[in-house]
């Protein structure tokens, strides 16, 4: 049941990955000049001056990767319910197709904005001091944030439709009237990806890597 | 990580949950019980019966029909569906599905053993044996002469091996009381079957718990009403007591010490859960608990059915199969027997 | 016909005496078995209202363990069964053979004997389904008690009724056969001696007739004779009175 478990190998793992952690930031910080154990300040630099071409790549590849997980994951979900229930019910094979469906849109949604976002990804010339210019870190921040924003929807998404899509393809084998009836809610289900994908678009839209 | 399983659930055991429910279709409904009522021979049920589900499992059955024809059928048919979920199954449930097994096997190695002590044929032993709780070893299982070379033999390669040794010493086997012996294998298998459960975690923990406590439950009530004027004293019946359930610890010191049906039910007033079972007994007079205890049973095992990913439904379908054939019979034997009267005393709808 | 249904005997008077004794020997014999083959019958009427009395019971009672045993079933489960028959040892039930007298038949009798000695079965089921499989038994153990006094009963219905067609068939036979060719005997040995009793009346009707007759042929010679002498001196006559019942005897010789 692996994720169900929390056993002391789980709670030793945490524990050791917060330790290096702070360690990390300590190590970090061991090169700056502040006296503080951790120098915020320095920090800051270090991710401020993060290249927007990097943040750009991790928010397109979230987007997709993301969402092609939460997508695959909801497909498996409902897929090995559907089969199994279409044994004795070999009615609802058909039917029980739009929530695989359903989860398929989500990794359209994700291929879309994918696109988006890459289409937004322009070059532009570094400044003289090796920094970007203030639109193109913009632009960098923009394209991750949406990145990140359609990828989690959307994984979260095609989870819920998937156990939703399962639990349909369970009780339409038992009682066909009650198919309709779950579809609404996964429709519900779908349109939380939706609302991802829209704040992500608004978000990249005014993405612009080049000073106009 | 309560809750979770329904993201990797589907991993490995979708396929077999909704396997299991839609066999879970195919039971018998009120519907059907109510036409089977309505027949007037065991040709009428035939007929009936291959409306459903069961389809023409009679089919090719020589015409005077007997009702443990019928049985042997439906549990036949049970059988296979059970064995192929065994087949399609992988780890956990796998371990799970046997476990389910474990306590048809405790009775066929206790008639087994009852057999061979009293020198009857082996092959006529394993023909009767129930087929659900056979295993690899079981032909052997005649070839020992007495308890102690039974267990050196064989029992040790057999899934019991461990509630053998746990519960019942070498010196113990030659003399010990079949039914005792059976009964301590029970307690034996109960108590380990709710640690695995809770090891699974997650809705099967909870639920399996749910359903091994009312199971373990019953079983000490039972033990306690059955052995009412026999010779098992008070400390014999409450080591048979199964260490899990609601009413351990502190209600079995109560039945322990009970000697009457009014000392149970006042011991079983305690816990409001049992309410349905205690209603059923009369103040000074022999109840007829299993049919109480039955319906409790099938009240639960539809509860699984309103949960998703876990393992219940599968305990669940074969405690309602088992229902389902125990009615069948009990409508067949009815009809048989010409007692229409009676006929709705015996029959627990389970949809 | 009363010369077929009867004894090849002599009619003799000492014949009769012994047919006459045998016919008496007989009708008393006969009263005897009659008498038995009524207190038979008795015996038989009652059994057989038992018989039917205890079939309906039976009846009942069958049907009732029958029922427990499903109820047993139902709440042990089907393999229940298969336990019970693997436990069993020696038989606690026994049916013991006796025999009654009644009327000098001897009616076979089957004696319920329970030895008592509680079985190990006490504990069958005692995690699941104890209860009913007791029922169950006590129910059976009823019906077995039923079954034996009902096969007792049809046993013996079955001897009475052979005795009661022999002795019925002894009384129809002195009845209709041997008293009847007796009286026939009697009746043609006393016919027969009348019959000879007749004869030797007539015999001496006609020894007498002749006798008469002779006589007066006599009286007439004489007188005759008598009329001779005195017209002719027929001194020849005068015979003596007394000669003249000096005669030949007469024999019948037929």
């Amino acid at each position: 049941m692996g994720i169900t478990e929390v056993g002391p190998i789980a709670f030793y793992t945490w524990v050791i990955c917060s330790i290096s952690f702070v360690l990390f930031l300590y190590g970090v910080n061991i090169s700056s000049t502040s006296d503080s154990f951790i120098d915020w300040g320095y920090l800051y630099q270090l991710f401020a001056f993060v290249d927007p071409y990097l943040l750009s790549g991790l928010g397109v590849s979230m987007a997709i990767g993301l969402s092609v997980l939460g997508a695959a994951w909801g497909i498996f979900i409902t897929g090995s319910s559907l089969i199994g229930a279409a044994v004795k019910a070999p009615r609802i094979t058909s039917k029980n197709l739009v929530s695989v469906i359903f989860c398929e849109a989500v990794a359209i949604y994700g291929v879309v904005v994918a696109i988006l976002l890459a289409t937004k990804t322009e070059t532009v010339n570094s400044l003289e001091n090796g920094d970007y210019s203030a639109s193109s870190k913009a632009a960098g921040y923009a394209i991750f944030a949406s990145g990140a924003t359609v990828g989690f929807a959307n994984l979260v998404c095609g989870v819920c439709v998937g156990v939703v899509g399962s639990s349909c393809a369970l009780s339409d084998a038992q009682n066909s009237a009650l198919f309709v009836k779950i579809l609404v809610i996964e429709i519900f289900g779908s349109a939380l990806g939706l609302f991802g994908v829209i704040i992500g678009v608004i978000l990249s839209a005014h993405a612009r890597f080049k000073d106009e | 990580m309560y809750g979770f399983e329904a993201l990797t659930f589907n991993a490995k055991d979708g396929y077999l949950e909704a396997l299991v429910r839609g066999y879970r279709s195919g039971l018998l409904t009120a519907g059907d019980y109510n036409n089977l009522c309505q027949c007037d021979s065991l040709d009428d049920i035939k007929l009936h019966l291959g409306t459903t589900d069961y389809g023409n499992f009679l089919q090719n059955e020589p015409s005077p029909l007997q009702v443990s024809t019928i049985v042997e059928k439906c549990t036949q048919k049970l059988v296979e569906e059970f064995r192929h979920m065994r087949c399609q199954a992988s780890e956990p449930l796998a371990t799970f599905l046997d476990y389910l097994t474990y306590g048809y096997m405790i009775d066929n190695v206790v008639l087994i053993v009852t057999g061979t002590l009293h020198e009857r044929d082996v092959q006529d032993l394993l023909q009767k044996c129930h087929p659900l709780g056979m295993f690899d070893s079981i032909e052997t299982l005649a070839v020992a002469q007495n308890m102690r070379e039974l267990y050196r033999l064989v029992l040790v390669d057999s899934p019991l091996a461990p509630y053998f040794s746990d519960c019942i010493r070498s010196e113990d086997l030659d003399e010990m009381n079949i039914e005792i012996m059976r009964n301590t294998l029970y307690k034996a298998y109960f108590e380990d079957f709710c640690q695995f459960c809770q090891k699974l975690g997650g809705t099967t923990a909870e639920w399996m718990t749910d359903m091994l406590t009312f199971q373990a439950d019953r079983r000490t009530i039972n033990l306690t009403i059955n052995s009412m004027g026999t010779e098992l004293t008070r400390d014999d019946r409450k080591k048979l007591y199964p260490a899990v359930g609601l009413l351990y610890p502190q209600g079995q010191q109560g039945l322990a010490a009970s000697e009457d049906y009014d000392q149970v039910r006042a011991v079983l007033e305690n816990y409001s859960q049992y309410q349905t079972i205690y209603s059923k007994m009369g103040f000074g007079e022999t109840p007829l608990l299993d049919k109480a205890f039955y319906e409790e049973e099938v009240r639960r095992s539809i509860g699984s059915l309103d949960l998703q990913f876990h393992y219940g439904v599968f305990y669940a379908y074969l405690c309602m199969r088992e229902q389902e054939i125990r009615n069948l019979m009990w409508v067949s034997e009815c009809v048989q027997q010409d007692q229409k009267a009676r006929i709705y005393d015996g029959i627990v709808y389970i949809f | 016909m009363s010369s077929n249904n009867r004894l090849p005997v002599v009619p003799t008077v000492t014949v009769l005496a012994i047919i006459k004794a045998r016919l008496l020997g007989a009708t008393k014999g006969h009263q005897l078995l009659k008498k038995k083959a009524d207190a038979l019958n008795i015996k038989f009427r009652k059994v057989l209202a038992e018989i039917v009395k205890t079939k309906t019971e039976m009846g009942k009672t069958m049907k009732e363990s029958a029922f427990e045993l499903t109820q047993a079933k139902y709440a042990a489960g089907e393999h229940i069964k298969h336990t019970i028959f693997d436990n069993v040892e020696a038989a606690q039930v026994k049916v013991k053979a006796v025999t009654e007298n009644v009327a000098g038949v001897k009616l076979p009798k089957f004696q319920y004997l329970n030895d008592g000695s509680e079985s190990k079965m006490e504990m069958t089921g005692l995690g699941k389904g104890g209860q009913p499989i007791q029922n169950c038994r006590t129910a059976n153990i009823k019906a077995i008690q039923l079954l034996v006094e009902l096969a007792s009963l049809q046993t013996s219905f079955l001897a009475l009724d052979e005795a009661i067609k022999t002795t019925n068939r002894r009384v129809n036979a002195l009845e209709n056969v041997v008293i009847p060719k007796l009286e026939n005997t009697i009746t043609y040995i006393k016919g027969e001696l009348d019959e000879l009793e007749r004869e030797e009346f007539f015999r001496l009707k006609k020894i007498q007739a002749n006798k008469e007759r002779d006589l007066a042929l006599k009286e007439a010679e004489q007188a005759m004779a008598l009329m001779g002498d005195a017209f002719g001196g027929g001194g020849s006559g005068g015979s003596n009175l007394v000669d003249g019942d000096h005669d030949e005897d007469q024999l019948f010789t037929s």
